[in-house]
């Protein structure tokens, strides 16, 4: 036959033919205005990472070894949380219909599949090592080990989170579904008190903002319990610090290569366990919606549920609404992500404002920025809304019902989803914010909210291609969503300067009070708010369904 | 009942419907043919109201899809080839979403009439995303029926039932038909069309071939009503439309 040991001949082909793919598709898009834009975006990006090193100028922060390979083991090891935590409920080994339908019948042992799956989805990896090296190039790093080392690391964990995911997916099934729930939220809270833990010990904590908690990681000190929490991260990191290609060095790289090695028998091992209902749920993906690659968490069988009649129907607004809060207290594990990712959050805040030692406990800007970060984290996952329903679009469009209470239906859900998340920082914010100050929590806060939700549904309808995940090293994919993104920041902050110009305006004319400042930036914000809902139901009526297709590919 | 004039689809330089005319008045079962790429789902999903028509009218039931859209759809029931549902929701309630939707009053009993009919009253508190391809397709036969449209748009309805649901549609469509409604049913199945439909609408590269009976369109190929199947005529037709 003439076959490898690790892979089959036709299994190499079909990489080489999906590379080629990849290639054909960036070159038909690298010559539309859109993909060229994003594509100079994306390198723009990435030159001026690495523009401190292009132009061989000494790096503005040098980081110790010791220093740098902390941040690194700390950032792998945020890196497999928060992939376990935002992948929660998809399956582990992920095969598309095509892939299953072709390949599952076809003379490969699953080991092969495994391989297959792995090699293509770590594909990217040199690109990602490269962009890894140019940055950390700029902090002193030697870019030949950190390309060396940002390899074996991506391959690791890649493969971490197909053991975990695999893990976790055993344990679903063979627990009952509220164990399974019980399980997922126990060990969601137990790793949140882990890292609470490990970082407490810190001498010098991040205060107030949670973001800083990631800057902050320069000062964090090696302690007894950090060390254990990192541990097997260290030989990648060994690696990834190294200054020269010595003997220790290679010694480590050969440690990186065992553990890989070990990762990926522990997969087949764990896999094969799993391999009936791997087979069967990616089969059963043919069925259900293209875009989600998702096993949803969901219960098979609701008893007398009689949700719908819930809402009244207000032209169809309350009634499409109850359809997504239906799905949003069904998708359990979407509201244990949700859970886990505000919890952590809500505790860092609170951990800060309590042991800052400043004394000052949370501040107006630390609160904002946690409501919104939290926001944008949670609005790119919280899909209750046309980004969620892509293949339902044709079914929406039919119905009897205005555009307007189409889309209201829509982003119903999401919003007040999100708001019942924003609502511990309120709380916590309510012992030391002054009133007028909360006020304007809840002003300024509930309008943004639905502006920032109505742009992620407009650019969706109008870019939905765009919205897809990047494959790893997706320079053109990385430089779309950095503009998209950006453009949404600026049209959102665009619009808090404008009803705080006009607030401000009219207290000079009329001579307001504070609430009444608030008030009327309030207002402002709702009208931007009905704004944004009429370039929505516009964006839904110009929506072309024959677009599907090419976002769910 | 659903009246298109002239209608026309361009996507840029592709012409997906060229001047397409044609009426279907209450208790026709139009069966729309053609190959694979003819414009057939691209016409129902204009009639439907999905996507608009780049020139031409479509109206139903006397509304202009363009100018009355909320009045055309609420007499206009549409079932895709591939249906997609909402994932999360049981199959009673979606039912109870188009019924809902459609500002149906008392629907229990229909609701409940229609899945004892399709076989779904052992599903109905399944949710959808757990649905077989077949199962699918009846929930969204009956979410068509749930309100009583009297305009009913099918694509390929067939896909993936079992032999009791394919008998039970085909009843179903003779029943509604005999009541006035008016359907329009688009399939690669030829006997399908040949045993359901009274009239055909034969469609190639966007363009109407032939619009008439059954037995016309046996007479126009064969040049005989009876020797003729629909498949012989379906390819003549085809055939002689090449040729010139």
């Amino acid at each position: 036959m003439g076959a490898s040991p690790m892979l089959h001949p036709a299994l190499w082909a079909l990489l080489g033919l999906r590379a080629r793919a990849g290639l054909r598709r960036w070159r038909r898009s690298v010559t539309t205005v859109g993909g060229s834009l994003a594509f100079l975006f994306g390198v723009l990006a990435i030159g001026a990472a690495a523009y401190p090193i292009l132009s061989g100028r000494p790096p503005v922060i040098t980081l110790e070894p010791e220093r740098l390979g902390l941040l690194y083991q700390s950032a792998l090891f945020a890196f497999v949380i928060v992939g376990q935590i935002k992948n929660l409920g998809d399956r582990a080994v992920y095969f598309t219909p095509g892939e299953a339908d072709f390949l599952f019948p076809g003379p490969f042992g699953r080991r092969e599949l495994l391989t297959y799956r792995i090699l293509s989805d770590v594909g990217g990896a040199f690109v990602m090592s490269a962009m890894l090296s140019l940055l950390l190039a700029g902090v002193g790093a030697w870019w030949p080990a950190v390309l060396v080392g940002g390899m074996v690391s991506f391959v690791f964990l890649h493969q971490t989170a197909l053991c975990l995911a695999t893990v976790r997916e055993i344990l679903e099934l063979q627990a009952s579904s509220l164990l399974s729930r019980v399980l997922i939220l126990a060990v969601g809270v137990l790793v949140v008190a882990v890292v609470m833990h490990a970082l407490s010990l810190q001498p010098g904590r991040f205060a107030g903002e949670p973001l800083t908690a990631v800057a902050g990681g320069t000062s964090m000190e090696r302690t007894s319990s950090l060390n254990f929490l990192l541990a097997p991260f260290l030989p990648f990191a060994e690696v990834v610090t190294a200054r020269v290609f010595d003997a220790a060095t290679l010694g480590w790289l050969l440690c990186c290569l065992l553990i890989n090695a070990a990762v990926f028998v522990l997969l087949v091992r764990l896999d094969a366990g799993n391999l009936h209902t791997a087979e069967v749920m990616s089969r059963r993906d043919r069925h259900s919606s293209a875009a989600t690659r998702r096993r949803a968490a969901t219960p098979r069988r609701v008893r007398g549920s009689h949700a719908l009649a819930l809402l009244p129907h207000l032209r169809g607004l309350g009634t499409l609404a109850a359809v997504q809060l239906t799905t949003a207290m069904r998708r359990q594990r979407l509201l244990v992500q949700l859970t886990i990712i505000v919890g952590a959050i809500a505790l860092a805040l609170q951990f800060g404002s309590s042991g800052g030692g400043d004394g000052d406990g949370v501040t107006p800007m630390s609160l904002l920025s946690a409501v919104l970060w939290t926001t944008v984290l949670i609005a790119n996952p919280l899909r209750l809304d046309f980004r969620g329903n892509l293949r339902t679009l044709e079914y929406l469009k039919t119905l009897p019902t205005p555009g307007w209470a189409i889309c209201a239906g829509q982003l119903t859900a999401p919003v007040l989803v999100t708001l019942l998340y924003q609502l511990p920082f309120l709380l916590i914010a309510a012992g030391t914010l002054p009133p007028v100050q909360l006020l304007a929590a809840v002003c300024v806060g509930v309008p943004l909210t639905v502006i920032w939700y109505s742009l992620e549904n407009i650019t969706f309808l109008m870019y939905p291609a765009g919205q897809q995940s990047q494959a790893l090293g997706d320079i053109q994919a990385i430089g779309r969503q950095v503009v998209i993104l950006c453009v949404k920041l600026v049209i959102l902050l665009a619009g808090a300067v404008l009803a705080i110009g006009l607030g401000v305006g009219v207290a000079k004319l009329v001579g307001l009070t504070a609430v009444g400042l608030v008030y009327v930036i309030g207002v402002a914000l709702v009208i931007e708010a009905l704004l944004s809902l009429v370039l929505l139901t516009r964006a839904f009526a110009t929506f072309d369904v024959t677009r599907l297709a090419a976002a769910e590919s | 009942m659903i009246v298109v004039r002239n209608l026309e689809k361009q996507y840029g330089e592709v012409h997906a419907v060229r001047g397409l005319s044609f009426t279907v008045p209450p208790g026709q079962i139009l069966g729309l043919i053609g190959p694979n790429g003819a414009g057939k789902t691209t016409t129902m999903r204009i009639i439907a109201g999905i996507i608009p028509p780049t020139s031409g009218t479509v109206s139903v039931a006397g509304r202009d899809i363009r100018r009355q859209p909320l009045e055309a759809k609420a007499a206009l029931a549409y079932v895709p080839d591939d249906p997609a549902l909402f994932g999360a929701l049981t199959v009673y309630e979606h039912l109870v979403l188009a019924a809902r939707a459609y500002g149906v009053k008392d629907y229990a009993q229909r609701a409940e009439q229609l899945l004892e009919r399709f076989h779904l009253a052992d599903l109905r508190d399944k949710l959808a995303e757990a649905l077989s391809r077949g199962a699918r397709q009846k929930v969204a036969i009956c979410t068509a029926y749930i309100h009583d449209a009297p305009a009913v748009l099918f694509d390929e309805p067939l896909t993936g039932l079992d032999p009791h649901a394919i008998r039970t549609m085909k009843e179903s469509i003779r029943e509604q038909a005999a009541l006035g409604k008016a359907f329009i049913v688009s399939s690669h199945l030829l006997s399908l069309i040949e045993d359901l439909c009274t009239h055909l609408l034969v469609v190639h590269k966007g363009q109407a071939l032939f619009a008439g009976t059954v037995a016309e369109g046996r007479a126009l190929a064969c040049g005989s009503t009876a020797a003729a199947s629909l498949e012989e005529t379906f390819f003549r037709i085809i055939r002689d439309s090449v040729a010139s």
